[in-house]
């Protein structure tokens, strides 16, 4: 049975890397073995704990993690451990991953508005391994958009960066039905994006490579009628 | 023992076979399901028309007679896959498919279409029959009353003769060529109704997205022929309609409806109050009904 409507999927029209919805995800590389402990943080609700366990020789190469599900009121509110070990207080969700594997953090459902860090769990703080709202080193922001129109992509981690600008076409009437092209790869810099302007079609996938640290947001600047 | 022979013209009997068709009315609900869909009708037919012939077979044959719809509604309900965004590949395999992809978003659900084909006409094309005979007791006349207090209760015995079809043969019901048009229309309008909260600037999107929605439509119900044939198989073979008109005919004919019928013993002087109170009446037994070309012939043995 496909899932119930949702109204945010045509509501929420900009984007941000730093308040995860619906149609925007972050994809970060874990490199090294160990176990994580990530939260999920939005506006105005408790924040949800998960573990993340990377192993060298797990040949498991992507994990998502569904960041509306861990904060739903029905999670587990235990350690609900595949791995067997028990962790220091409750989380939400424990997922496994390869050394090298990647992680999707994405939003399934409702307002979303989430940010997700991750830091080694230990005993003692360390410093954080991730963070969406600034991130880096060949982190991924995967942004699709529906609302045709002309959009402007700015890095706010990134002062001295030029904005960049999105122009999202009507898909083209077909004899078919319609497939959107491949995403577009699109290269964020201290001096800003490259290429800066991309035409892209409705639904169209964008890919962020950000090789500074970058909290991108996508606002709409003109909004295009469909054609008639 | 005395004998009684009746004989009633061709055209007298059509006159019998008539009234009797006329009252037909079958009204009929199912359900169920064929793969990827259900399904639910809501029928009902009459008869009309047909040209009757007597034949020296002892046989009656009714040819061309019309099933007029007054009712031929049915639904199928199935899941849209409907309209999804995300799922493509952000890191693809070197060698093959994707390294890393993201996870996909659908909206859809169930949906149904109601088609209304009321006033659709069909045909029985060929009923061929021979006449039956039989006796009725009424099986709420009270145990060993007399024939008197049975006519007197409205209870009485009735000798009844049935048009009783050696076959029905039912041409599978057409559906019109615009069939296709309207179930395209009813597709839309379900969709639209599914996706009404969308904005309108992606409606061209969904509408996109779906593509033709015939070619949807024959997706999803898993249709490799015509769309007009796939609801005539729909009709004929799934609902089984045909059966159902058959099946109907052959039992109103037979058995619920006959064509003519007396109460028995048959009254041939009615009671006068002031000088004899009691109707003279006189049984009947071994009551035969048979046609030839030109009449049909009632016999009839007279006496206890």
């Amino acid at each position: 049975m496909p899932p119930a409507p949702h109204p945010f999927l045509f509501s929420q029209i900009g984007l941000d890397s730093g308040a995860l919805t619906l149609l925007g995800s972050v994809v970060h590389r874990f490199t090294e073995p160990g176990e994580y402990r990530g939260v999920a943080l939005r506006p105005n609700a408790p924040a949800s704990v998960f573990y993340l366990t990377v192993e060298k020789d797990r040949a498991i190469n992507q994990v998502s993690i569904d960041l509306a599900a861990l904060a739903e009121p029905g999670a587990s509110s235990q350690a609900c451990c595949t791995c067997g070990k028990m962790h220091a207080g409750p989380s939400q969700g424990h997922f496994l991953l390869g050394a090298g594997g990647y992680v999707a953090f994405h939003v399934s459902g409702g307002p979303g508005g989430f940010a997700v860090r991750l830091g080694k769990s230990a005993d003692q703080p360390q410093p954080k391994d991730f963070d969406s709202a600034a991130i880096t080193g060949g982190d991924l922001f995967a942004a699709t958009i529906l609302r045709p129109g002309r959009y402007s992509v700015k890095n706010l981690a990134q002062t001295g960066a030029q904005a960049g600008e999105i122009d999202v076409a009507y898909p083209a009437p077909g004899e078919t039905a319609y497939q959107p092209p491949p995403p577009i790869r699109i290269d964020c810099t201290h001096t800003g994006f490259d290429p800066a302007k991309v035409a892209l079609t409705a639904m169209q996938g964008s890919l962020f490579v950000c090789h500074v640290p970058s909290r991108l947001k996508i606002e709409l600047v003109t909004a295009l009628d469909p054609p008639k | 023992m005395s004998n009684l022979t009746v004989a009633a013209s061709a055209t007298a009997f059509e006159r019998m076979f008539a009234l009797v068709r006329d009252n037909l009315s079958v009204l009929k609900t199912d359900n169920g399901s064929w793969g990827p869909f259900t399904w639910t009708y809501t029928v009902q037919f009459h008869l009309q028309g047909g040209t009757l012939q007597l034949n020296n077979d002892d046989t009656v044959e009714v040819k061309h007679l019309d099933v007029v719809w007054d009712q031929l509604k049915f639904q199928i309900c199935f899941n849209l896959p409907g309209f999804c965004v995300g799922g493509w590949c952000i890191i693809p395999d070197p060698f093959d498919g994707c390294w890393v992809s993201l996870p996909k978003i659908c909206i859809g659900g169930p949906i149904c279409l109601p088609l209304d084909l009321s006033g659709l006409v069909s045909e029985v094309d060929d009923l061929k029959a021979n006449l039956v005979a039989k006796y009725f007791t009424d099986p709420t006349r009270p145990p060993g009353v007399s024939d008197l207090t049975a006519e007197f209760l409205n209870k009485s015995n009735q000798w009844q003769v049935f048009l009783n079809p050696v076959f029905v043969d039912v041409l599978p019901i057409d559906v019109p060529a615009t069939i296709a048009n309207i179930l395209e229309n009813l597709f839309k309008q379900a969709i639209q109704n599914i996706f009404s909260w969308v904005p309108d600037w992606a409606w061209s999107l969904i509408w996109a997205v779906l593509g033709p929605l015939l070619d949807l439509l024959k997706t999803i119900l898993g249709i490799a022929e015509d769309i007009q044939n796939w609801v005539e198989d729909l009709i004929n073979k799934i609902f089984n309609l045909v059966a159902v008109i058959e099946t109907a005919i052959a039992q109103y004919f037979a058995s619920q409806n006959p064509l003519f019928q007396f109460e028995d013993p048959y009254p041939i002087l009615d009671g006068a109050p002031s000088h004899n109170p009691i109707p003279v009446k006189i049984p009947f037994r071994n009551l035969a009904a048979h046609v030839n070309a030109r009449e049909m012939v009632v016999t009839a043995d007279i006496g206890a």
